[in-house]
């Protein structure tokens, strides 16, 4: 079963630095996250992020990627079923099917990218 | 098959070889004899005036054969789609995927077709795949998928002629015409007019394109978090208009998008409010615009005077 729920966060989502994005997402209860989006061909297996624990004892989900400049659309999805609406994304947009997705923008002229 | 057999009997058979089960038609044969029509051998017209017979033959026949050549079966639909021009890497990722996913033959060739229509009116094909692949990978009904990638499509069309109408207001050096047209495909998607956008654009004239794409993507975050077009509109225009940065009105609208739901409307009508009232005070203040407040300071000071 598909469950698209917003989750919490403090942590910002994703990091731009000169092209190379830095996703991560917070969740204790997940076994597996992976990051699904416009630029994977919203495959759901193909960018498994990692997991490391924080000296809060948090479990933080990472994965670092390199993308070019462009507007992409993505979510994070929990053990392989769980859409998630990334919490602190640049901003977001209905995907046709009922549910939000994140949206990124890289670019230089605005604040994501880091010269 | 269209037969005379020169018996005075005029015969077609619809019946196909692999023609998809949902798009075979229920109509086996046709058949003229003498003054009778019939169909699958059962009596259908049977009457004095051979003319009007025949043309009735002749329309269903041209009928039988348009829907049964529309609707051809999956290969016929590949070849189709490689023989206009589509990227046979973007034919078969939409294939395998949906494949994978479990999807009858009959809306793989749905999708297939939006796929070819797009590469047909000039629009971006992978974007019209990835958004087909976005639904399968969601596990989305086809039928919604095919109405997805096509509302897609139409959005993409009308950013490209929006943006044939708002380039000349563009500052000159900002090349991100792809990036805009896409920020605004993706708005007109969400349920923005072009000419609402286009009405925004004019509270910011001469602006750079990053700064539209930003207050674009902002918009359409403010309607798919639950805002009416016309509160996100108000706002941006308002944000335009008081000359506000990217970031300012990213994060403004970041502010309102995490508003609990009871109490965003008293936040927007503030958020109004208070670019009201930011106006007015610069009337009166001489400087520049980029002469601004702080975020938090902003905030405190609005939030003193309510």
């Amino acid at each position: 079963m598909i469950v698209d729920c917003a989750a919490e966060q403090i942590v910002p989502t994703v990091v731009v630095n000169n092209n190379n994005c830095m996703f991560s997402y917070r969740d204790h209860g997940a076994k597996s996250v992976s990051l699904a989006g416009s630029f994977n061909d919203w495959d759901r297996t193909s960018m498994s992020m990692k997991k490391t624990v924080n000296k809060d004892g948090q479990h933080v989900w990472s994965i670092g990627i390199r993308l070019p400049e462009g507007i992409y659309s993505y979510k994070f999805v929990i053990d392989n079923n769980v859409w998630v609406v990334p919490p602190h994304a640049d901003a977001y947009a209905s995907d046709g099917f009922g549910g939000k997705n994140g949206i990124l923008i890289v670019s230089k002229g605005l604040k994501q990218v880091k010269e | 098959m269209l037969r005379n057999n020169c018996n005075g009997v005029l015969s077609i058979n619809t019946a196909r070889r692999g023609l998809d089960s949902d798009h075979a038609l229920s109509i086996k044969s046709l058949e003229f004899i003498k003054s009778t029509l019939a169909i699958d051998g059962q009596v259908f017209l049977r009457g004095k005036n051979m003319k009007i017979k025949l043309i009735v033959t002749g329309l269903m026949g041209l009928l039988v054969f348009s829907v049964s050549a529309y609707a051809g079966t999956l290969s016929d639909t590949i070849q189709t789609a490689e023989k206009n021009g589509v990227p046979s890497g973007q034919v078969s990722l939409v294939v395998n995927r949906a494949k994978a996913e479990g999807i009858p033959d009959a809306g793989i060739i749905n999708m297939l077709r939006t796929v070819i229509h797009a590469k047909q009116d000039n629009v971006s094909v992978p974007m019209i795949t990835n958004k087909i692949v976005e639904g399968l990978s969601k596990h989305a009904q086809a039928e919604r998928i095919v109405d997805a990638a096509n509302r897609l499509e139409q959005s993409y069309k009308q950013a490209g002629m929006l943006y044939d109408q708002i380039k000349g207001q563009i500052q000159k050096g900002d090349n991100k015409t792809m990036e805009l047209k896409e920020s605004m495909s993706i708005a007109i998607f969400n349920g923005v007019k072009p000419d609402q956008l286009k009405d925004l654009y004019r509270a910011a004239p001469g602006s750079g394109a990053s700064y539209y794409i930003m207050g674009t993507v902002s918009l359409t975050s403010l309607i798919s978090s639950g805002y009416s077009t016309e509160q996100g509109i108000s706002f941006m225009k308002k944000e335009f208009s008081s000359h506000k940065t990217a970031d300012e009105i990213q994060h403004k609208t970041m502010r309102l998008i995490e508003q609990p739901m009871g109490s965003r409307n008293d936040m927007m009508e503030r958020e109004m409010g208070q670019g009201n009232t930011m106006q007015m005070n610069r009337t009166g203040i001489p400087g520049n615009p980029s002469d601004r407040m702080p975020m938090n300071q902003d905030m405190n000071m609005h939030n003193q005077r309510n």
